[in-house]
């Protein structure tokens, strides 16, 4: 049971990292930007290397996060679990409104919780990204800026799979699984520019969307603190 | 007041690059260019200064009578994140 309810949570972890949209959004500037300036070519490799900084950064947020639950449960002073629990409970429940209330700013559009001056330095680094490290940056920096809405998630991950059984070979397939979740919808997005889908269609598309993706990632976030409440404290 | 003088260069050349990203060939691009700006220039001879947003929605309108998805990433671009 203790595991099903890891992979529950695991699984769930992966939704709403797949549902962000922020690094989907910026992605989406930069393959529209690209391929109006650039040849094929280039534009591809821009794409790419934007992919491979959205991954290192995901993979290293979490690593980190695995080695800090490690010396934080593991070591010699492990706090009160319970505590923690209620913690995790609280953050997700936050982020849960958080998502059905402020994640899209009100207006036309499908504006983000991002301040303005910072949605306006990426959209101008999206636009001007020429080289592959500009694009790798950028794919970070998308990355970094998601942390609110990613660090709990991470921590949470990284104690549940500690959790699980290491002979169970799930554990790691879902840690290589979780750490690819959020270049999915990276890839949607570059599929969907390869079979000559515009950027409006995108940009219609996200704003159409909103209230699904609102409600799937308050959803997860609630889903998230009920199984944590049930089974983990 | 922070005002700058109308750059119709870098207008064509963001126009341009939207074209190119939207897969609109460049023949037919820089036809409906030339007359988003002409119109959009014209209907501003009388006034001395306007606002980014005036010219936005002006060359919005004229873009929306050739390309409606051209139309929409130019005055919606900034909204997407």
């Amino acid at each position: 049971m203790s595991v099903l309810v890891s992979v529950g949570i695991v699984i769930l972890a992966m939704l709403i990292m797949a549902f962000l949209q922020l690094t989907s959004g910026v992605f989406s500037l930069l393959c529209h930007y690209a391929s109006g300036k650039y040849p094929k070519k280039r534009a591809s490799d821009l794409e790419i290397f934007f992919i491979l900084g959205a991954e290192t950064i995901a993979v290293c947020l979490f690593l980190c996060c695995y080695y800090f639950s490690y010396i934080l449960f593991f070591g010699s002073s492990r706090p009160e679990t319970g505590i923690i629990a209620w913690i995790a409970v609280g953050v997700s429940i936050v982020l849960a409104v958080i998502c059905l209330t402020f994640y899209y700013r009100k207006g036309v559009g499908s504006r983000l919780f991002i301040p303005r001056k910072v949605a306006r330095s990426l959209n101008k680094y999206a636009k001007s990204a020429k080289t592959r490290s500009d694009a790798f940056t950028l794919g970070a920096l998308c990355g970094t800026y998601e942390l609110p809405f990613t660090l709990p998630l991470y921590l949470i991950t990284a104690v549940e799979i500690m959790e699980m059984n290491a002979e169970y070979y799930s554990s790691y397939l879902l840690t290589f699984l979780y750490i690819l979740a959020p270049i999915v919808p990276l890839l949607i997005v570059r599929w969907t520019f390869l079979v000559h889908h515009s950027l409006a269609e995108l940009a219609r598309a996200r704003v159409r969307d909103k209230n699904f993706v609102r409600f799937i990632l308050a959803f997860s976030y609630m889903t998230i603190a009920i199984l944590i409440i049930c089974f983990r404290i | 007041m922070n005002t700058k003088p109308f750059d119709e260069k870098l207008l064509r050349k963001e126009l341009k690059i939207d074209a190119r990203g939207l897969g609109i060939p460049s023949g037919a691009a820089d036809a409906f260019i030339d007359c988003v700006i002409s119109k959009v220039e014209k209907s501003f001879r009388n006034k001395k200064i306007i606002t980014e947003s005036d010219l936005k929605r002006a060359v919005g309108k004229e873009l929306k009578k050739y390309n409606a998805d051209f139309a929409y990433v130019y005055q919606n671009r900034d909204k997407i994140i």
